[in-house]
């Protein structure tokens, strides 16, 4: 039965010339316009208008037409005209490192799509720009921090270098030090003992002087004493004819003599004895005295002597004073200078391991780094996948297209059997009057699916959109999509029933669906209660299975197929509900 | 001969317009009926409610003397339709196998059987043509041959001449009286009152939505006058 309803509608169909034509050449010029619409690439033949007071203007040469106002208000002017894309006013100025500008972009949002596509390549050129000047300039500076950081590090070799002196210098100083304090541990007991004995020395002269005066008080009293006794004696020998100084004496047991300073030998001992012990008495004491001033003088002269070695120990002593302050000064110097020597090496490890810090810190700004300091949060914009132009819209318009293709046939189709005068015959045959429509939305799917499958074919081969890798899905999907718009082309077919009307109606329903979908605008831009709403067109859900499908061969979603299942059942339903009531109405 | 078709005070009525009120009729098998009547007085509706096409509001139909669901009746009525009824960019042929096939048809070489009838009618020679390129009366006999591809046992015939001329109306009927041999039981309406005194073996008149008369083919007209 259904076989014959197919056979009966397709002979229908293809003994219709321009039927058969449009059947074929349809989906074809679709496809070509698809392919030919889509496939552009940068944007072209853009005149943009730049009031620019400096050079901003010449980054755009290469990909637009740059028409120079004085006046941005005339340019917007044009702008509102269609004469120019997007107006510009800028203003430059610096050089290097200080250059900066501010750029104004003027743009026409009722040709939002396309202003905003210009306006993005002004942006990347011109942010390019800025981030090659701004990249230049850190680069610049980092080139110099990097020699700053080399200059540190030279500065850093020289502490260095100072340290390891000073290091040298206080090891010099420690020995040096050692050997003062050995020297001063060796000096100051000989040191002290010499001054305790010059001390004693002091003492002992301070005592030998008042000794020696006493002494020589004293031999100078015994001189006296005896010189007075040689007077006594003198004049005594005087008398005798005797003169001292008695020479010398030589007195035996047996004889005596005297001689005297004329060498007159005295007499001999029996002879005077008195005289003879008076003559010796004369030269004892003539030969004390002389003793006595031979001692007063080795006195004195000792004296002198002590005094001298006094003084010489003294000065002796005060150079060892000299020695001994300067050897603690010294040793107390070199201590200083030893803890002068820790502190400052102390002071330069510190500034060493500042510097290094430093240097550390600094280290890092390698002039490689420019653009990352320039752009600390890289912005990378990568495509997951990159997409034709073509490849984007196809989905889409491959769901516009099966919409309005079914919409249209399914109500022709069911308004050419409606009308025919064949029809009511075919309501008294013997068969449910379910078979007709059924007839003609199995019809209706092949003729769609031919279609779907010319465009398939064009899109796989021609323009390289794979499709055929998920045939299966595509197929089943666009036929889930075909019954529910069939049904609803015939159920719209049914219920109006003029030609004229029902085309109309159909179109406008296809229409509504369209715009009523993510295909002009997302559903993200929309109010969120009609993108809620809209969420649930089946246009849309179609397009989001078609997309994901041909972008990224993701399987179809099982709860967007039951609802476009569910959707598909009620259009069945109303179909059938439509096709009674039209049978009701044509009785 | 027995009854194959009864009417039994059927009644219809289209929103408050009483179209058939208590109509009854009995038909005998082999016989041919003409329903007359003035425009409008519902004789298509009559048709229609033998074929199922309306279901009547009161009163019964019933064929050998058994109530048919509408399958089984529309398996044993052909219809030839006033107007030509038929898929003009179909042939001869393609036509008559479609509804062959609708009507399923079951014979052991279809295209045979349809063939052979188009030779009942007269229409063998243009099987291939397309229906749009038929004349008026060729058309008329495909309307008929369509009607009959199922042998039924009666054949309603809803002013299947109108329009035709003369010489078309007697080629038309000899190709009826040529069928009618094989026992076909046959009510027809027209308004041609001298080609129902020709080929009716009785005459209803209808009027006021209910069969009045059922008469002789003479004199149909002075028949109807008096009504």
């Amino acid at each position: 039965m259904i076989i014959n309803e197919l056979i009966k509608n397709f002979k229908l169909i293809f003994r219709n010339w321009s039927s058969l034509l449009l059947l074929i050449l349809g989906p074809l010029a679709i496809i070509l316009i698809i392919g030919l619409t889509f496939s552009g690439g940068d944007p072209h033949s853009i005149v943009i208008g730049v009031n620019d007071k400096g050079e901003f203007s010449k980054q755009l040469t290469s990909f637009a037409t740059i028409v120079a106002y004085d006046d941005t208000d005339r340019c917007v002017q044009d702008m509102q005209h269609a004469r120019v894309h997007l107006c510009i006013e800028a203003e430059t100025k610096g050089k290097d490192l200080l250059a900066q500008g501010k750029v104004r972009f003027l743009y026409d949002e009722s040709r939002k799509k396309l202003s905003n596509l210009l306006v993005a390549e002004i942006r990347e050129v011109l942010g390019k720009s800025a981030e090659d000047i701004s990249i230049a300039a850190t680069t610049t500076i980092l080139d110099q921090i990097q020699e700053l950081v080399v200059f540190l590090s030279d500065k850093q070799t020289d502490i260095d270098a100072f340290v390891d002196e000073a290091k040298l210098t206080r090891e010099q100083l420690v020995e040096r030090g050692e050997r003062l304090a050995t020297l001063h541990a060796e000096f100051v007991p000989k040191y002290n003992e010499i001054k305790t004995i010059q001390q004693r020395l002091n003492n002992a002269t301070d005592n030998s002087n008042q000794s020696v005066q006493s002494v020589l008080d004293e031999i100078r009293q015994t001189r006296q004493s005896l010189h007075d006794l040689m007077a006594v004696v003198n004049d005594s020998l005087q008398l005798t004819g005797f003169s001292l100084p008695l020479v010398s004496y030589n007195l035996t047991n047996s004889s005596a003599q005297l001689f005297f300073q004329n060498g007159t030998a005295l007499l001999n001992r029996s002879t005077n004895s008195s005289l003879i012990a008076s003559a010796i008495v004369a030269h004892s004491a003539a030969t004390l005295d002389g003793e006595l001033d031979v001692l007063a003088n080795t006195t004195n002269a000792t004296y002198d002597e002590l005094l001298g070695a006094k003084k010489q120990i003294d000065d002796a002593v005060a150079v060892l004073d000299q020695a001994k302050v300067l050897l603690d000064e010294e040793l107390a110097f070199n201590n200083e200078a030893i803890r002068r020597i820790d502190s400052s090496v102390a002071r330069l490890e510190q500034v060493k391991d500042e510097l290094q810090e430093g240097i550390n810190e600094l280290i890092i700004y390698d002039p490689s780094l420019a653009e990352l300091l320039v752009k600390p949060i890289l912005e990378e914009f990568d495509v997951v996948k990159p997409f034709r132009n073509v490849q984007i819209v196809f989905p889409g318009l491959v769901v516009m297209v099966l919409v309005f293709i079914t919409l249209l046939f399914a109500t022709i189709l069911t308004l050419s059997e409606v009308n025919a005068a064949a029809y009511f015959r075919n309501l008294i045959a013997p068969v449910s009057s379910l078979w007709y429509p059924l007839g003609i939305l199995l019809t209706n799917i092949v003729l769609v699916l031919f279609q779907l499958t010319v465009l398939l074919v064009i899109a796989e081969f021609q323009l390289g959109i794979p499709v055929f890798s998920h045939a299966g899905e595509v197929y089943g999907l666009a036929t889930l999509l075909i019954i529910l718009f069939s049904a609803l082309g015939m159920s719209i077919a049914l219920y109006v029933r003029s030609e004229q009307t029902a085309v109309l109606a159909t179109t406008f329903f296809a229409l509504g669906s369209y715009l009523f979908s993510d295909l002009l605008t997302p559903l993200e831009l929309m109010p969120k209660g009609v993108a809620q709403v809209a969420a649930f067109n089946p246009v849309v859900i179609t397009g989001e299975l078609f997309r994901t499908l041909f972008a990224y061969q993701i399987p179809l979603s099982e709860l967007a197929l039951i609802v476009l299942g569910v959707y598909t059942f009620f259009a069945l339903v109303l179909l059938v509900i439509m096709h009674y009531r039209h049978i009701a109405r044509k009785k | 001969m027995s009854t194959i078709l009864a009417l039994s005070h059927v009644a219809k009525s289209f929103g408050k317009v009483s179209v058939l009120k208590n109509l009854s009729l009995k038909m005998k098998e082999g016989e041919t009926i003409g329903l007359i009547g003035p425009s409008g007085c519902g004789k298509s509706t009559v048709f229609r409610i033998i074929l199922g096409y309306y279901a009547p509001d009161e009163g019964s139909i019933s064929f050998r003397g058994k109530k048919l669901n509408i399958k089984k009746l529309r398996r044993i009525v052909g219809y030839t339709t006033q107007d030509d009824s038929f898929y003009a960019k179909l042939t001869v042929m393609e036509n008559m196998m479609y509804y062959a096939r609708l009507y399923s048809v079951r014979q052991k070489n279809l295209k045979k059987h349809v063939i052979e009838l188009l030779k009942d009618v007269q229409l063998a020679h243009a099987k291939d043509q397309f229906v749009s390129n038929l004349s008026g009366g060729m058309r008329r006999r495909l309307n008929f041959a369509i009607s009959l591809v199922h042998d039924p046992e009666l054949l309603i015939m809803d002013e299947p001449t109108t329009g035709l001329d003369p010489l078309l109306v007697e080629q038309f009927w000899s190709v009826v009286n040529k069928v009618k041999k094989k026992g076909k039981t046959v009510l027809v309406s027209s308004h041609i009152l001298d080609e129902i005194e020709q080929n009716c073996d009785r005459v209803a008149l209808m009027a006021n939505g209910r069969i009045q008369k059922i008469i002789k083919p003479h004199n149909v007209l002075a028949q109807f006058r008096k009504l």
